[in-house]
């Protein structure tokens, strides 16, 4: 099989889990009790929950088209997906072209930033530490990645923020402020969520690369690299990192993914209007087409992602590419 | 406040009233030493001083002589505050959420307000008087001319029948909740540019209070637009909407052309939308918020410990009571009048209240506590389930459970949503039944999960949520004590209480009307009337600001009165 109907093979299983995706969302949600038409009435405490006017209830149902059958509402919807025609947040009545305009690049932006952050962090760590293991450099990063491993992002989020106004009395100025605009702003909203996001998720990758370049470090390859003569630099630069770093690179890829969904406990504490405090909040609204779509986006990123990583293998190894012919 | 002379007796008395204001006002731009009357309004808290307030030149009409100021108001600036979420929707008609009324409510004006300094009286604003007819049938509305929209075009008599007959009279699509109230409107004429008239099929004293409606232009109802939209938010408000950034801000601008001269201070409003209540209580320590208004209780050592003076702690009861409504078709026990009796004698309220708001709230009857149609407490104390003597209480509750046949107690599932104060409070009413044998467990859900049991009634008690209106008693108990309404969960009618509440509805005078609703209001708690255990005032309001930077008056009706036309910031 060659490189391009592998590809194509993939890219049309993708498209069948994207449609699994949004299918089972769609039905969880309508099948949940209470609708946005409920919930809209009810008020946020649910205080109007009493007092519900059925007659008002039912034109409500009406507007948002919740009185069609469930197939009909579903084909609509994938239907919209594919022609462009996304529709409107049940919520707000904006279009989701334009909810999602506001939200992804900051998202896209965050989970870029945080990830090449933990880069930065990890991978010296995680190869000194993998060096000199057993050695006190190894265990104070093994004990400091632990905690960190421990310590809920939200809080830690929190607590930073609390410091920064208490110590310095500063914080970031609240409502997200475009680069273009005002590009000192911007960074200065973007660097704590980055900085706090990137230290958790680099907890995670020292610890993998720590163990990856481990293993790599018994392989008789490299004992024969050190049996050659190379200066340990080159052993680990060239034998030792380029086999170690695929699995970390792989988890790294595939993280992102789930990344550029949203990081809703960053969007919350950091106040960014992000993908992942869109979709949360969709949920909890019922704004179904929100739900949807984010899905079906998310779903779609995945499999692009996965299938990227994945074609780089098939590039890079040729023990892979083999398997494939 | 109501007229019932002649059109002749009324004009003199606006002009002696008018011509008196002018004169307090004129006194007002520039301080004088000395005192004012203190007005009785919402109560602050001993934890801080109270900030200076300012005259308010927009006192057309009000009887209520305000403060005295400390210093004269600065122009200009961007006021900042926070809300919890994204309106759901722009439509002054339609939404009922806080965080749209926040934003909504300085942009449009109804005919009457809350007076900012009393919160028993309304207070003209796009109508320079009115007028009850004797038969009461008749209200009759002056606007004020030379009044612009936002888009220029001039207020008349046009566009507030159009406002008032959108809400009364919904066109299709349109979803005001309200509209059981209005059911007793019969017509509405504009029989000149700048005279509303309400006809009324039969008098209902609420209806000064209800028509406190948020009027659009005409030609903007008229085309049909989605007043929801965020572009069709006109009005005549002291603000004007300058942007909406969805889950970022937004953004209010001055009206050069208000028609109150001299306001606003201001030079905008922005509303930032933050959901984290953390982040808000950091941002307002920062300064880069001049107003928060969490919804629980914000860290007050905190924030007292880090700003010392520079810090005014508002608090009300939130006017929202609460109760447990119990369903006597899902649960044989409930039947019996003196179980739901047994239930409510053994619930200690003062001790609930303690418990759940730390003392921040009180008892009360069914009326908001601190309005005008409250229940006396020495009364109250009369009701079942409030007296001191709680042993007592207690000690009837079991006799009366024997004598209905359940020593043993029984089974019940209480139906709550999650989240504060909710759970708190229905464990409170858990720990309460069990020591007369009521073994009950909670049934905790998600909200859209909750609301879905609610409406198809699948529960043995839930709590149960009534909004109140501080001015119009009615407003509560129209939702549940007639027979054919949504909020009337246990189909428990009793025409005698229908009977009050009609009185109620229809009594003109003001005093004979209070001890009907004091009556109401006991018989429903005594008897629980209607299958409802009422449990008291379990959630605040709070407004934080700190003097320093921002001189506000909290408006009595929350964020249905909170124009911010006489805000302004000290630097």
């Amino acid at each position: 099989m060659s490189l391009v109907s592998y590809t194509i093979r993939r890219l049309l299983a993708g498209i069948v889990v994207v449609i699994v995706a949004t299918l089972g969302v769609f039905l969880f949600m309508r099948l949940a009790p209470g609708d946005l038409a409920l919930l809209m009435l009810a008020g946020p405490g649910g205080q109007g929950a009493t007092s519900l006017d059925p007659q008002v209830l039912a034109e409500i149902r009406h507007q948002l088209g919740l009185d069609k059958p469930l197939l009909l509402q579903y084909l609509d919807f994938l239907g919209g997906l594919v022609t462009g025609d996304w529709g409107e947040s049940f919520w707000t009545r904006r279009p989701l072209a334009d909810e999602l305009a506001a939200r992804l690049p900051i998202t896209i932006e965050i989970a870029l930033l945080s990830e090449l952050t933990a880069w930065i962090i990890a991978l010296p760590l995680g190869i000194l530490a993998a060096v000199r293991r057993g050695g006190w450099f190894d265990s104070l990063v093994r004990v400091v990645t632990t905690i960190g491993l421990s310590i809920p992002i939200f809080w830690l989020g929190t607590l930073i923020l609390l410091a920064l106004v208490i110590g310095f009395d500063w914080m970031p100025p609240v409502g997200i402020r475009p680069f273009r605009e005002q590009p000192l702003a911007h960074l200065q909203q973007v660097a704590l969520p980055v900085i706090t996001l990137g230290a958790a998720l680099a907890t995670s990758q020292i610890r993998l690369i720590r163990a990856e370049v481990l293993e790599t470090l018994g392989e008789p390859y490299v004992q024969t690299a050190r049996a050659k003569g190379l200066h340990e630099r080159t052993v680990l630069v060239h034998h030792v990192l380029r086999n170690a770093l695929l699995a970390p690179l792989t988890y790294s890829g595939v993280r992102l993914g789930v990344l550029l969904g949203g990081i809703v406990l960053v969007e919350t504490v950091f106040n960014i209007p992000g993908l992942g405090r869109l979709l949360v909040d969709a949920v909890v609204r019922r704004d179904y087409p929100v739900v949807q779509l984010v899905v079906a986006l998310q779903a779609a990123l995945f499999v692009l992602i996965n299938l990227i990583v994945d074609l780089a293998y098939v590039i890079v190894d040729p023990r892979v590419r083999a398997q494939i012919r | 406040m109501s007229w019932r002379g002649t059109r002749r007796q009324l004009l003199l008395w606006t002009t002696v009233a008018t011509g008196g204001l002018l004169a307090a006002c004129r006194q007002q731009e520039t301080p004088t030493p000395g005192t004012s009357t203190q007005v009785p309004g919402p109560s602050p808290t001993s934890a801080a001083p109270v900030g200076a307030q300012t005259p308010t030149a927009e006192q057309q009409g009000a009887t209520t002589p305000a403060p005295q100021p400390t210093e004269p108001p600065r122009r200009g600036g961007i006021l900042a505050f926070a809300i919890d979420a994204d309106p759901p929707g722009f439509d002054i008609h339609q939404q009922l959420t806080a965080a749209a009324l926040w934003i909504l409510t300085p942009c449009i004006e109804p005919l009457l307000r809350g007076d900012p300094y009393d919160p028993t009286k309304l207070v003209p604003a796009l109508a320079t008087e009115y007028e009850i007819s004797e038969d009461r049938l008749t209200y009759t509305f002056r606007i004020k001319q030379g009044v612009k929209f936002h888009d220029g075009a001039p207020l008349t008599s046009r566009d507030v029948r159009a406002s008032l007959e959108r809400v009364v009279w919904p066109p299709e699509g349109v979803a005001v909740q309200r509209r059981t109230t209005f059911q007793v409107v019969d017509a509405i004429e504009n029989p000149d540019d700048y005279t509303v008239r309400v006809h009324l099929k039969r008098p209902d004293s609420s209806m000064l209070t209800a028509l406190q409606v948020g009027i659009y232009p005409a030609h903007l109802i008229e085309s049909g637009a989605d007043l929801n939209r965020p572009e069709n938010v006109i009005g005549t408000g002291p603000f004007r909407l300058k942007r909406y950034t969805p889950s970022v801000s937004v953004e209010l601008e001055r009206n050069p052309e208000y028609h109150v001269e001299g306001l606003p201070y201001l030079d905008g409003i922005t509303a930032y939308i933050m959901p984290d209540p953390n982040t808000v209580v950091t941002a307002f320590l920062s300064g880069q918020l001049h107003i928060i208004r969490p919804l629980f209780q914000p860290p007050l050592d905190l924030l007292q410990r880090q700003l010392g003076d520079d810090l005014v702690v508002e608090h009300r009861p939130t006017p929202v009571n609460w109760g447990i409504t119990v369903m006597p078709s899902k649960l044989d026990p409930w039947k019996d009048p003196r179980v739901r009796l047994a239930a409510s004698l053994v619930i200690d309220r003062d001790a609930m209240h303690q418990a759940i708001t730390r003392g921040y709230t009180k008892i009360g009857g069914q009326q908001y506590p601190d309005g005008p149609w409250a229940l006396p407490l020495e009364r109250l104390r009369q009701a079942a389930g409030f007296s001191t003597d709680k042993n007592a209480e207690i000690e009837r509750a079991r006799q009366l459970m024997a004598e209905a046949g359940y020593a043993n107690g029984f089974d019940v599932r209480i139906l709550t949503a999650q989240g504060e104060p909710n759970e708190p409070a229905m464990l409170f009413v858990r720990d309460a039944w069990a020591k007369i044998g009521i073994r009950a467990t909670l049934d905790v859900k998600e909200l859209g999960l909750f609301v879905s049991d609610i409406i198809n009634r699948n529960f043995e008690a839930t709590q149960s949520i009534f909004p109140v209106s501080i001015a119009d008693p009615t407003l509560v108990w129209r939702e549940f004590v007639p027979c054919d309404t949504g909020g009337n969960f246990a189909n428990i009618c009793q025409d005698d209480y229908v009977q009050l509440l009609d009185q109620i509805i229809t009594e003109a005078d003001d005093t004979r009307r209070k001890q009907l609703v004091n009556e109401l209001d006991f018989r429903l708690i005594d008897e629980v009337g209607n299958a409802r255990i009422f449990l008291g005032w379990l959630t605040i309001t709070w407004g934080l600001y700190r003097p320093s930077l921002v001189t506000w008056t909290w408006g009595p009706y929350g964020p249905a009165d909170e124009t911010h036309m006489t805000t302004w910031l000290k630097q």
